[in-house]
């Protein structure tokens, strides 16, 4: 823990029963959520972009305990970091039913479906962060040059399990619902287990690179 | 054993504890809009105060009751007839077989909350009975109540009659007063008095997800281009681009890119759920302190009502 991380940590309430901390790099963000959800009966523990957000029951805790709380937290090391240890393999079928979008970012992005897989399995990924429906992870780290708008009209549903490019970033439908992106393939990995105590197989900070169905490397 | 709806209205949900702990994973709490008026209902038939119940919406609803069993209306000022006789909000009620229960329309306030003296049979996803609609999960396959449908009823039980007292009853008028607190995003107002000056109105954008509210002219905000998404919770006041503030209720999405200006008190929150288009809403500055205490007082009030804090 460097002294200029300490000095960065801003914590402050945002409600009466909301406390947030900005200012910390990203992998200590997420592993202050971490460390947060394991150690604290908070209601919840929320990622942002670059904040971690903290909601509380005031019948348990005051806003100023939390605070005292979270800045004692955010001077901590955290061993665990999520983001660290192995990437998770993610593995894809693309095209055909699973990926109904595929010809069309090929030909958006004037690419054979080879040039477009290598430069897609070629990269380390980062979750960037769970949101819009749940489960949906933005995934972030892709090759500008696959960079692809959204649909002009969303599906009203899309199912589990497919993976998508929009804004210049990968994402993933843990469960089924209405969505605008790309759909090039669909992970063949669960992400949704409704029966895991932690159901959701994706959490921000994960590394995680594709690989295609059938493609053993 | 069930209970037949005739007429599901305009949107009748079950809604049972909201789904806590997941809002990291992208997923809302849901929940009932309101859940102190739920929590009396249920109370009024000896159910836990987050059992599952049905959640009725401004156009009223009517069913079919085919078991012996207990109920209570409470929330939004509305008409309940048991066959054609006049039934009390927050007074629990014996019906027979063959019984038609009809709620509403309401009169002032939003929603109304039917508690029944049994289990309820609905979908349970992490954890949670409550739909949630955009996600198509909880209560009845995810989606609202349909006319036809029959609900399943288990542990049917016959509690004693019972009625709230009266000073345990929260009352709406739709002219609502809400305590707010400081947002971290206030600052971005350009015209800060005027929140606190004015009389808002609830426009037709209202629904479980939140209320779309509109000053005398649009509020400013200073650049905002540079805010990052971050969290956001039932009772967050967000100011859009349209400068119109948008009131975030039960299903509430996790995170949100607009300036977060304010934060109903949590002991306000419940008035979320009866906030309806047409409605006055007026804003009361308090600091988190005052607010703190203000929702330990009014547990304790209900404490001796209410057994586990859910309001």
């Amino acid at each position: 823990m460097s002294e200029t991380d300490l000095k960065n940590a801003i914590v402050k309430p945002c409600g009466d029963d909301v406390v947030r901390v900005t200012g910390l790099e990203r992998a200590r963000l997420l592993a202050l959520g971490h460390y947060c959800r394991q150690s604290f009966d908070f209601d919840s523990v929320v990622d942002g972009v670059s904040s971690l957000t903290v909601q509380f029951d005031p019948l348990t805790y005051s806003a100023e305990d939390v605070v005292q709380i979270l800045a004692d937290a955010a001077s901590r090391s955290f061993e665990n970091v999520v983001s660290d240890g192995e990437g998770l393999v993610l593995t894809v079928r693309f095209g055909g039913e699973d990926g109904p979008d595929l010809e069309h970012v090929l030909s958006r992005l004037n690419l054979t479906e080879d040039a477009l897989l290598q430069r897609l399995c070629e990269q380390e990924l980062t979750v960037d962060m769970l949101g819009f429906t749940p489960g949906f992870a933005y995934i972030r780290g892709l090759d500008a040059a696959l960079s692809v708008a959204r649909r002009e009209t969303p599906r009203q549903s899309v199912p589990a399990g497919s993976l998508g490019l929009a804004a210049g970033m990968v994402g993933t439908y843990a469960l089924d619902g209405p969505g605008g992106w790309q759909i090039i393939g669909r992970v063949i990995n669960t992400l949704f287990d409704p029966k895991k105590d932690d159901p959701f197989l994706l959490v921000p900070g994960q590394k995680v690179r594709i690989q295609q169905a059938g493609d053993s490397q | 054993m069930t209970i037949t709806v005739l007429k599901a209205g305009l949107q009748t949900t079950l809604q049972g504890r909201p789904r806590s702990g997941y809002r990291h994973f992208g997923v809302p709490s849901a929940g009932p809009a309101d859940p102190l008026s739920m929590s009396l209902a249920n109370r009024l038939v000896g159910n836990r105060p987050d059992q599952t119940a049905l959640e009725v919406t401004l156009t009223g609803a009517r069913f079919l009751i085919s078991e012996p069993l207990v109920f209570a209306v409470t929330g939004a000022e509305a008409d309940i007839r048991l066959n054609h006789s006049h039934i009390p909000l927050h007074e629990s009620r014996f019906a027979e077989p063959g019984d038609e229960l009809s709620i509403g329309p309401t009169k002032a306030g939003c929603r109304n909350y039917l508690a029944i003296s049994a289990d309820i049979v609905a979908d349970e996803f992490l954890g949670s009975t409550s739909t949630y609609l955009p996600g198509g999960f909880g209560g009845m396959e995810g989606r609202a109540l349909r006319d036809g449908d029959e609900l399943t009823l288990a542990h049917i039980t016959l509690p004693d009659e019972l009625e709230t007292p009266n000073e345990l009853r929260p009352l709406f008028n739709d002219n609502t007063i809400l305590q707010v607190v400081k947002g971290p995003d206030f600052d971005l107002l350009a015209d800060q008095a005027r929140l606190f000056d004015e009389v808002f109105r609830v426009t037709q954008r209202t629904s479980r997800m939140g209320c779309q509210l509109k000053g005398n002219e649009p509020l400013k905000t200073h650049d905002s281009s540079a805010l990052e998404s971050a969290a956001v919770f039932p009772g967050t006041i967000q100011c859009p681009p349209d400068g119109m503030p948008f009131l975030l209720s039960a299903d509430a999405q996790t995170t949100g890119g607009y300036p977060h200006i304010l934060q109903i008190m949590r002991t306000d929150r419940f008035q979320l759920g009866q906030l309806r288009p047409g409605g006055q809403v007026r804003f009361v500055e308090r600091d988190i302190s005052f607010a703190n205490e203000s929702y330990r007082q009014r547990w304790s009030a209900y404490s001796d009502w209410l057994e586990t804090p859910f309001i």
